[in-house]
């Protein structure tokens, strides 16, 4: 006889695996890659500290067995397939963001590599559709854009990645406004969806799994940082959002929760006129004599949101990070405040 | 530093977030007004067909002009703020 696992368990399991991978993988890889000699330096910090790069192939890890896990846990063919989905999704953009560190991709073929991320979604429709092509909008409710959500659909993996990407810049801003993010996003779900704790929602089974990581991510990567995500632990979580609003319906909401991921782009390609990497870029910032960020005030650097909170004088790293959470914080609770206006209309 | 003595750094960040986010919401109302406005023919469907991408075209184009807004501002609010650090720099 199958004992079926109630979506509570499954919640609670899918939320303390990947802390549980974490904690115990990335330890081990801080002293492997500094055993190799893959580090990298902290330029922030007066004592140059060396710390250890690619934090994020534990991030993709822990998403890859969590998923292999739940997998097994779950009881449709439904809600496997889903998974499967998601992590296949995710595992692409992570190998992307994995070849990026180790080769470095031109700053277009990055993002032209990323559409590919989306493919998984929307061959999905081969088996069993599992998105639907008919976002919510707050004060409307849902719409039917069918062809051109097909034509947006590979934006909506390749943009968050990206944006994550470019807000990866100090120690912890990446992990923390991330899992702002995400924890607005479950809150929006659970008034969007009703919150029935009775049925397994895989939108929060994927918001907790990304958290779970996350947090203890955070831990090791926050000031100061023992390691860093890298372009794979960007990519990989910014495709996890993308893949959890479009699987979720959340798409509206996930752009709102995400306004200063977006804000610091648009700066970022608004004023160097284009997609750049950053080593091809003017530094917009330097440190002063007390190792605090103040800006270069060179006009062919790109317009970051870090020049915006820096604009009043110099910041402690940890205080611009502390500067990005409160925005995020804000844009959650926007997130939140249009899931209720979807609620309404629905 | 704490989190409360940052807002004041953050004020002109968080009013432009306040704005992108109440005139989205203001677009989703004015993208309703029109479905609404616009009616449904399911009895003539080439008709229905150019009513439903009518609909579809004006949603996307409003949502395309937010976006250019926000943009726009976006740009126009971090140049200012390069202008007043040259004008630092200048007055140093």
């Amino acid at each position: 006889m199958v004992t079926s696992i109630t979506p509570i368990l499954i919640y609670v399991l899918i939320f303390l695996i990947p802390i549980l991978l974490t904690f115990i993988g990335l330890p081990y890889h801080i002293r492997f890659m500094l055993k190799r000699g893959i580090y990298g330096v902290d330029i922030h910090k007066k004592e140059k500290p060396k710390v250890t790069e690619m934090g994020g192939i534990v991030i993709l890890l822990s998403i890859i067995i969590t998923s292999a896990l739940g997998i097994l846990l779950v009881e449709t063919n439904v809600e496997r397939f889903t998974i499967g989905i998601f992590c296949l999704t995710v595992t692409i953009a992570g190998i992307i963001g994995l070849i990026d560190d180790l080769v470095k991709l031109s700053a277009i073929l990055k993002p032209l590599l990323l559409l590919v991320a989306s493919v998984p979604i929307i061959a999905s429709g081969f088996y069993h559709r599992l998105f639907v092509p008919e976002p919510y909008l707050p004060g409307v409710g849902q719409t039917r854009l069918t062809i051109v959500y097909y034509i947006l659909l590979p934006l909506i993996i390749a943009v968050p990645s990206n944006s994550v990407n470019m807000l990866d810049v100090f120690n912890g801003s990446m992990a923390s406004t991330s899992i702002i993010v995400l924890i607005a996003i479950f809150i929006a779900n659970i008034v969007i969806s009703g919150g029935n704790i009775n049925s397994l929602d895989m939108t929060n089974v994927f918001v907790l799994m990304m958290v779970g990581t996350l947090i203890v991510f955070w831990i090791f990567n926050r000031y100061p940082a023992k390691v860093f995500a890298g372009d794979t632990g960007s990519l990989t979580v910014g495709a996890a959002m993308g893949a959890i609003a479009v699987l979720g319906q959340l798409e509206i909401v996930m752009i709102i929760a995400m306004i200063p991921f977006i804000m610091n782009s648009f700066g970022i390609i608004g004023s160097v006129r284009g997609l750049f990497e950053r080593r091809e870029m003017a530094r917009p910032t330097k440190m002063t004599k007390d190792w605090k960020i103040e800006s270069t005030r060179d006009s062919k650097a790109p317009i970051t949101l870090v020049g915006l909170l820096i604009q009043n004088g110099p910041l402690h790293e940890k205080d611009v990070v502390k500067g990005f959470n409160i925005l995020t914080f804000i844009s959650g609770i926007f997130a939140v405040v249009t899931a209720f206006l979807i609620k309404m209309v629905i | 530093m704490r989190y409360y003595q940052l807002i004041p750094r953050t004020w002109k960040i968080i009013g432009l977030e306040t704005f992108v986010f109440g005139s989205f919401i203001g677009i989703c109302f004015l993208i309703n007004a029109i479905i609404t406005y616009i009616p449904d023919n399911p009895l003539q469907p080439g008709i229905n067909f150019v009513y439903a991408a009518l609909k579809v075209g004006i949603g996307i184009v409003l949502v395309v002009i937010w976006l250019l807004i926000w943009y726009l501002i976006t740009k126009r609010l971090m140049r200012n703020d390069k202008i007043n650090e040259q004008k630092i720099v200048k007055s140093n």
